[in-house]
């Protein structure tokens, strides 16, 4: 007797049983699956097997994310089951062909797929089919009829045998109920998918899951929540080897719900890159129409224009005209910011935001009035611009913060048109209030600093409302209203986060050991590799952080004027180009008109670089010698500019100085009429007032910190350590990161002479040397309560990025949300050995019982040094 | 023209056609080259790279600085600029030494900025591309200066 041969019947049995329900093995590897289905068709001439092959490798490519190369395979296995009249095999690869279509945005072919299929498929596959007509008329904006189709495939399929199935209708249901805006059905759905998936251990449909769920966050405006999901997406989906594209599309959406425009572009760059490359033409359409968004908040408004357009272009080949009129209200709204002005844009944002109400996009609809009403305000229609903003202000009360943001805008408008300024004063204020509210729920600090930008218009109208009217205390409290949201609230930050903390100790290392490599010339590529991974995680990490929910605080303006006493606030705003101060003294406010904010900049700039070769002695003598005649040329000017015309009013009074946008990194102290002057720099007068008023703490360690490499530093600790006795002092090795943060954690007063490294990049990651590497930003968040007062004698230590509504980020507004009083910091380079002779007298002069800003006054004018500053309460 | 270097012309320009078929010099190595030669037909004077803060590792003020400092000098003058980052792009603030208002042009190899240097000698150019650059420096009733080229 022989070996026993297979039956020929066996061998196809088993074949067809390795392809025949390709669900759970694309779901779980599609690489793995492709591989499958290739040998089986190398194997095999029986077309009912080779169909079913065919078929399970489109998916498997679909899944990749390569659509051209899952249609070719679809359509092969469509065509070999038609030759010989499997008519059901043949539907079976049309209903997969159905969803393949329509992310390429080709909702025609997609649909007659479907209706093709149908005759031939009953019961449960009847289900799957109707389950993926679905897709297909969701993704055309057909809701309803998606709904009523998801509904019919529930009905259809067995959960028992098409357990996969049913969790993906949940999970298309609620995408659809999520973009109807019935969060609270879709969020069911969603998590019911989710629950499902992960009972069949599919970790790419649990990512699916999450992603949605994060974008369902997205809309609900809980941004905190939705980067969280998006993370864990991400992190199912990379597992399993599926395309990130979309994921990086809805983190996109959410950052850009909070203004952080510039870090939405990227990622939606990123999506739009993957989804060209995939072809995936739908995705990519309203991808780009993301992009177009977020450059449109840059205020790139040609490029705005630019990725709106080939959206719009899309769109229209797709047949989509809802998501074309979204495409079309942005190039609108860029060609108005690029500065048109015309009948024709008139005529145009009017149909625009006709056909935006047709299809239900009711805030970009929204978006379309104001610009139309803006439109026709300039126009002189006034009282058309009053109907179509009557139309539009309705929605001010409900619905999703964007929306409701929105139509305060129109309600400001429209009250405007009808000569209510104050009316439309208090509206702007109310938009605010929805913009303050958006940003309560977020706890990290880079995200709160940005949430201003969505309500710039808002405090862009107010502002030129109260200006106009001319009455300067309404000016002072409107510029507090707008100003450093951020600063106003405590951040809300995990303290004993024992992941977050792993992180930065992590970065340390990789950071030092950066500056080590290099400083033996040796490549960092790949660690330099890892700090860019290690701050990305410690960033979106971070973000993960609630914000605590109370009310902003409101600026007292009584409170002010009796914590200034005798003193002057000088708060400085622009509107345009135009620089203005409001003065304060012996409370009385007035408002004075300065130079051009553009001119002020370039001599700040021309100081700063002048003050940056000083203190590192670069050049030749005589370039030092021009160096010495430029900063005293720009220290001139700047005094010019922004003192001269106020000098009457402020006379040599003590000064609280709140500047405005990149003048916050002005080095004040170096312009002549504030020589010897005591100078308190504030972000705000809010935030002046409440560190004045806050009693200096009693209690609390002496800290003087010594970082490494630096000849100057510890001569300097000696020396400021004679007026402290009982001074803990950290210096040599013990000066690593975690001791000096547990070390300054509640301190009354701390000293910290080491190097400082301002980010421009990203300013969370600005930091403060210290023997084992970087104490950043992050870590000084970690801080119970930071010490009352800090003296930070380092460079650049004071320097913020600046975001609208004069929004910083930074190691000094770190502190002051911590509980910092008062913080004596650069805002320039300083040379090592001046700065210990400065800190040396000044601490002299604060221990003899002078104020911070007086004693450091003092100190600089003896010395003949400019480049620290005092802020906060002086 | 003899009929032998109308051969040997024949065959450089075939060669060439080789070559930029199989492969092409840069467009921006072009540019380069370009702008090198046109400047021979100038008089102009060489201002090379005298400092950079990049290279210099020694340790006197209390931080990494707000940007890179270089020095350029020539017979007659000397550029200091500083170079500072802008997200992709590079922020340049300059002064002449001395002080002397004149025209000055910020080349790379993708094109050309024009600024003004005022009375001070004090000049700046924001987003400038990341890659090489040359300053090239025009002042009234002066020989041209032109830079060495830095990549920033």
């Amino acid at each position: 007797m022989g070996l026993p041969s297979l039956p020929v019947d066996q061998l196809r049995a088993d074949q067809l049983s390795a392809v025949e329900d390709p669900g759970r093995q694309v779901e779980l590897d599609p690489d793995l699956a492709e591989r499958t289905a290739t040998s089986v068709l190398a194997a095999t001439d029986d077309p009912d097997v080779a169909s079913a092959a065919h078929r399970m490798r489109g998916l498997a490519r679909a899944r990749r994310g390569d659509n051209a190369a899952a249609t070719r395979d679809l359509v092969k296995a469509i065509k070999i089951a038609d030759r010989v009249g499997l008519a059901r095999r043949g539907a079976l690869a049309r209903l997969s062909l159905v969803v393949v279509h329509a992310a390429d945005g080709r909702f025609d072919l997609a649909l007659d797929q479907a209706d093709r299929a149908r005759p031939w498929l009953s019961g449960p596959d009847r289900g799957e089919l109707l389950a993926q007509r679905g897709v297909a008329l969701a993704r055309l904006g057909q809701a309803p009829a998606a709904l009523r189709s998801f509904a019919a495939a529930l009905r259809l399929l067995d959960p028992r045998t098409q357990p996969i199935w049913c969790a993906r209708v949940h999970l298309n249901r609620g995408l659809v109920l999520t973009y109807r805006g019935d969060l609270v059905a879709a969020e069911v759905e969603l998590e019911r998918s989710r629950v499902e998936f992960g009972a069949l251990r599919l970790a790419g449909g649990v990512g699916m899951a999450s992603q949605n769920i994060g974008y369902l966050h997205t809309l609900r405006g809980d941004i905190p929540a939705a980067l969280e999901w998006l993370d864990e997406a991400e992190r199912m989906k990379l597992a399993v080897g599926m395309d990130t594209a979309s994921t990086s599309h809805d983190r996109a959406e959410a950052l850009l719900s909070v203004g952080l425009a510039a870090e939405a572009r990227g990622h939606a760059a990123t999506a739009v890159a993957g989804m060209t490359r995939q072809g995936r033409g739908a995705d990519l359409a309203e991808a780009r129409l993301t992009l177009a968004r977020a450059a449109s908040l840059v205020g790139d408004h040609a490029g705005a224009r630019r990725a709106a357009g080939a959206a719009l272009r899309a769109f229209m080949s797709q047949e989509r005209p809802g998501w074309a009129a979204i495409a079309r209200q942005i190039v609108l709204r860029a060609r108005w910011d690029g500065g048109e002005r015309s009948a024709r844009l008139i005529a145009e944002a009017r149909i625009c935001a006709e056909d935006l109400d047709r299809a239900g996009w009711r805030t970009t609809a929204m978006q379309a009035r104001v610009l139309l009403a803006q439109a026709l305000l300039d126009g002189q229609h006034r009282s058309e611009a009053a109907v179509e903003l009557a139309l539009a202000s309705r929605a001010r009360r409900r619905g999703a913060a964007d929306l409701r943001v929105a139509a305060w805008h129109v309600e400001a408008l429209l009250r405007l048109a009808h000569g209510d300024r104050s009316g439309a004063l208090r509206a702007a204020s109310a938009g605010l209030d929805v913009v303050d509210a958006h940003s309560a729920a977020l706890g990290a600090t880079d995200l709160r600093a940005q949430s201003m930008t969505r309500g710039r218009p808002l405090a862009q109208l107010g502002l030129d409302l109260v200006i106009a009217r001319n009455r300067p205390r309404d000016v002072l409290r409107w510029l507090e209203r707008a100003r450093t949201t951020a600063l106003r609230r405590r951040p809300a930050r995990p303290p004993r986060d024992a992941r977050l903390a792993a992180q930065l100790a992590e970065l340390r290392q990789v950071t030092s050991a950066i500056s080590q490599e290099r400083g033996r010339g040796a490549d960092t590529v790949d660690l330099r590799r890892d700090q860019v991974r290690l701050e990305g995680l410690i960033r979106d990490h971070a973000r993960h952080a609630r914000g605590v929910d109370h009310a902003a605080e409101r600026l007292d303006l009584d409170q002010v004027i009796a914590a200034l006493g005798a003193r002057a606030l000088v708060e400085y705003f622009s509107a345009g180009d135009q620089l203005r101060a409001v003065v304060l003294v012996d409370g009385r406010c007035r408002i004075i008109t300065l130079s051009s904010y553009g001119d002020a900049l370039r001599e700040a700039e021309s100081l700063r670089f002048a003050m940056h070769r000083l203190a590192r002695r670069h050049g030749t003598e005589a370039s030092l010698a021009i160096a010495w005649t430029t900063l005293e040329h720009a220290a001139a000017a700047l005094d010019a500019a922004l003192l001269a015309p106020i000098a009457r009013l402020i006379g040599d009074r003590e000064l609280v100085l709140v500047p405005t946008m990149r003048l916050h990194a002005l080095p004040w102290p170096a312009l002549p009429s504030l020589h010897g002057r005591p100078v308190s720099v504030a972000p705000s007068a809010a935030q002046w007032v409440r560190a004045a008023c806050a009693p200096r703490r009693r209690t609390g360690a002496v800290v003087l910190v010594a970082g490494p490499d630096l000849v100057f530093a510890e001569p300097e600790l000696r020396s400021v350590g004679r007026h402290y006795p009982g001074a803990v002092r950290i210096r040599d090795r013990s000066a690593t990161a975690d001791r000096v943060q547990r070390a300054i954690d509640g301190a009354r007063v701390a000293h910290i002479a080491c190097h400082g490294h301002f980010r421009t990049d990203n300013p969370q990651f600005s930091s403060l040397r210290m023997v084992d590497g970087p104490l950043m930003v992050y870590d000084l968040e970690r801080l119970r309560r930071a010490p009352d007062l800090i003296v930070l004698s380092a460079c650049d230590t004071a320097l913020s990025a600046v975001h609208p509504g004069d929004e910083l980020v930074g190691l000094s507004s770190a502190l002051f949300a911590l509980g910092t009083r008062t913080l004596v910091a650069a805002v320039s380079p300083v040379d090592d050995e001046a700065a210990k002779t400065l800190m040396v007298d000044f601490h002299r002069r604060l221990a003899r019982g002078g104020s911070p800003a007086a004693a450091l006054a003092e100190s600089q004018l003896a010395h003949g040094v400019i480049g620290f500053a005092c802020f906060g309460a002086g | 023209m003899t009929s032998e270097s109308r051969a040997e012309e024949r065959l450089w320009h075939d060669l060439r056609g080789v070559f930029d078929a199989v492969d092409p010099v840069p467009a921006d190595v072009l540019a380069v080259a370009r702008g090198a030669l046109a400047l021979r037909t100038l008089d102009a004077e060489l201002a090379r790279l005298v400092a950079d803060s990049a290279l210099d590792l020694s340790v006197g003020v209390r931080d990494d600085g707000p940007g890179r400092l270089v020095t350029f000098e020539s017979d007659t003058l000397t550029i200091e600029v500083q170079v500072s980052q802008t997200g992709a792009d590079r922020h340049l603030v300059g002064q002449l030494v001395p002080p002397v208002p004149a025209r000055v042009t910020i080349q790379t190899p993708g094109g050309a900025v024009e600024v003004d240097a005022d009375e001070l000698g004090r000049f700046s150019a924001s987003q400038v591309p990341a890659g090489p650059v040359r300053l090239v420096c025009h002042r009234p009733s002066e020989q041209v200066t032109v830079t060495s080229w830095l990549t920033i």
